[in-house]
């Protein structure tokens, strides 16, 4: 990003008396105290954002749906044990984990990503296992264990597809915490590397030193990051609302509706015009 | 219900163990050496030191499972270790910083409950009402904004109208009970209010279920009063989730919430976290988390007992 | 065809609960800010680096 060596810490546009106008160049939001456009970085921040959000819910999908099918699956001691390590790493706060974890990798976006992936996707194995047990104790799983065919290909081919609503609110869910862990810990200086453009890093490095100076260098990020947080828990919020009465068996999931019409055409062919009382009179 | 109390408790041992494992895993691959921290700081303070005299002190030359059994027995007498930077025990360092985490946690949970479950219930009473919708609204955006930005929006806006800046040094609550609460009431109430909007969606919707039960349809029926109905029946039921997420708060009470402790300047666990990992300081990172574990279990352990104390008719896994 | 897109998951999503698809329509939109950012990022001004202006 470029830096603008003499116009630092500019006000935004709209925000300059018309003297002022004619004489500073056209920075829409202004500079920060280094002179980057701040507009420019915003735009920046939000492919870094974007990038490690994906990315943390991506794999914090696959670890989970790995780690709690198979546990589910195969079962007996590996469930066992697995599910212990499960419980004993949820014990640990969330943010003291990503602290030692980051502590651990180093700055960077790719650390980032796995270390904000790994606690998400273990918490997340508890609910994909819960479903996937049960699932598999359906027929099809024990035709298809009759049939040969291995525990991995049984897994992949029969039960994911079955959990998948369960999968897809789970990984809603996860979006919008990985939304705001990794603001948090861009914020802490624990995230990216310090030369990659990010909102949280912003308001640390701009925004709070230059509060008395620029306080809009606070705002404007903050707006940004309250904006993701907001539209990935309503995104969320709203998947889950609409696929989770076909979790418990409602309407959607086993097409009631369209059973009730083809139900409705087979009685047609009895020929029954309405319902007649005859009798009930004649008992009463 | 006793055999559970005890199965629980039992259980507990090897989820300890494992935690312990895991920090203590996590905790040695950090890179960077804390001996090499230690020399550095020695020699250049003028003493020669030799390192692997340092390391053997310290007791890290030794294999990995024999360090940690080491440490695991430790714990068992009930010694934490001592902290490689300052000259105090490990034990001493969390149990000067833990009461202020403790403070601000309790401090928080209070607030958080103060204001979600009266506000919580008057919209399930009230539903679609004006307040309803206002504070609907209110908790759908509160609920997305992260805890730091408020906290760096009321640390910076504040500071320019009206030059307000959050004390340095901390009095405790027994001797001076306003610079107390001048420390603690602002990111308290921060705190509160992500916590406070999830909580009062959920007590929402909890009631607006039980109120659609067929007893309180027959309470309605019976002509009790408004406030019959709603207290003595609806309200009752409807608060055992509610138990459930206070305690999943008091576990969060200990968890400490480091961004605000770091912002504010509370001198707790939090940051000492912080100031220990950015030191590499073994000892007191692995006692800190283990500490917060530890009381997590506990806690999560001492909620789901109650909760099948309160609702008898639950089956927990 | 419109009634197979309104009887759709999107579609089922927009009627039902338009916050929802509020908040994904805003998704997308950051999702193609992030990929063409270098398109929409504003240029510098006067065809400089901006480090050449050595003013005093």
């Amino acid at each position: 990003m470029q830096t603008d060596v003499i116009h630092k810490l500019q006000k935004p546009w709209f925000m300059l008396s018309a003297a002022e106008k004619e004489v500073l160049p056209h920075y829409i939001l202004g500079t920060d105290s280094l002179g980057r456009d701040v507009l420019s970085y915003l735009i920046y921040g939000a492919r870094t954002s974007v990038i490690l959000c994906v990315g943390c819910t991506l794999l914090s999908m696959l670890i989970s749906v790995a780690i709690g099918t198979l546990s589910a699956v195969i079962g007996g001691w590996f469930d066992l044990v697995v599910q212990r390590f499960v419980d004993a790493w949820q014990c640990i706060p969330n943010m003291l984990m990503l602290m030692i974890l980051m502590s651990i990798f180093g700055n960077g976006m790719w650390q980032l990503i796995f270390a904000m992936a790994v606690p998400s996707g273990i918490s997340g194995s508890r609910m994909i296992r819960s479903a996937a047990i049960g699932v598999k104790d359906s027929g099809y799983m024990k035709v298809s264990g009759q049939l040969g065919c291995g525990t991995i290909w049984k897994t992949i081919r029969h039960v994911i597809p079955n959990i998948m609503p369960l999968v897809i609110v789970s990984a809603t869910g996860a979006l919008s915490s990985a939304v705001m862990m990794e603001s948090s810990m861009n914020f802490l200086g624990m995230g990216v590397e310090p030369g990659t453009p990010s909102w949280g890093y912003m308001i640390t490095n701009q925004g709070r030193p230059n509060m008395y100076l620029a306080p809009w260098l606070a705002l404007l990020p903050s707006i940004m990051i309250a904006l993701m947080v907001f539209s990935a828990n309503m995104f969320g919020d709203g998947v889950r609302d609409m696929l989770d009465p076909r979790l418990k068996g409602g309407v959607g999931s086993y097409n009631t509706k369209r059973i009730q019409k083809m139900a409705a055409k087979q009685l047609k062919k009895f020929n029954i015009k309405h319902p007649t009382n005859t009798g009930e009179e004649t008992q009463a | 219900m006793g055999k559970y109390i005890v199965k629980r408790v039992l259980l507990l041992i090897p989820t300890v163990i494992l935690v312990c494992l895991i920090v203590f895993t996590l905790m040695r691959m950090i890179p960077g050496d804390a001996v090499d921290t230690i020399v550095n700081r020695l020699t250049s303070s003028g003493m020669s030191v030799d390192a692997d005299a340092v390391r053997a002190q310290l007791g890290l030359d030794q294999p990995f499972f024999k360090q940690f059994f080491t440490w695991l027995w430790d714990i068992c007498r009930g010694d934490l270790g001592d902290s490689f930077f300052e000259n105090e025990s490990v034990w001493s360092i969390i149990s000067r910083e833990l009461p202020k985490s403790l403070e601000l946690g309790l401090l928080t949970l209070l607030f958080t409950n103060l204001l979600s479950i009266p506000l919580g219930l008057h919209c399930a009473a009230r539903q679609d009402s004006l307040t309803d919708y206002v504070v609907r609204m209110l908790s759908i955006v509160f609920m997305a904004l992260p805890v730091f930005l408020l906290a760096t929006l009321v640390l910076v806006y504040p500071a320019i109208w009206w030059n307000y800046a959050p004390p340095i040094t901390w009095s405790s609550i027994f001797q001076d009970f306003a610079a107390n609460m001048k420390m603690f009431l602002v990111p308290a109430i921060l705190g509160a209010i992500t916590q406070c909007a999830m909580q009062i969606r959920t007590i929402r919707t909890v009631t607006l279920e039980v109120m659609r039960m067929d007893y309180i349809r027959t309470a309605w029926a019976k002509g009790d009063s408004e406030r019959t109905v709603l207290f003595r029946h609806a309200f009752r039921n409807s608060m055992i989730p509610v138990i459930t997420m206070i305690g999943n708060g008091l576990g969060m009470v200990v968890g400490g919430n480091v961004i605000l402790e770091n912002l504010f300047n509370i001198p707790g666990i939090g940051n000492q976290v912080i100031a220990s990992l950015s030191t590499r300081d073994y000892p007191v990172v692995m006692g800190c988390t283990l500490v917060f574990a530890v009381v997590v279990m506990v806690v999560n352990l001492i909620v789901d007992i109650a909760y099948k104390w309160v609702d008898p008719r639950v089956e927990l896994d | 065809m419109k009634e197979k897109w309104r009887k759709s998951f999107l579609g089922k999503l927009f009627a039902k609960k338009p916050m929802a698809g509020a908040g994904l329509i805003i998704l997308i939109l950051l999702v193609l800010v992030a990929v063409f950012a270098d398109v929409l990022a504003p240029r510098s001004h006067g065809g400089r680096a901006n480090a050449d202006r050595c003013y005093p």
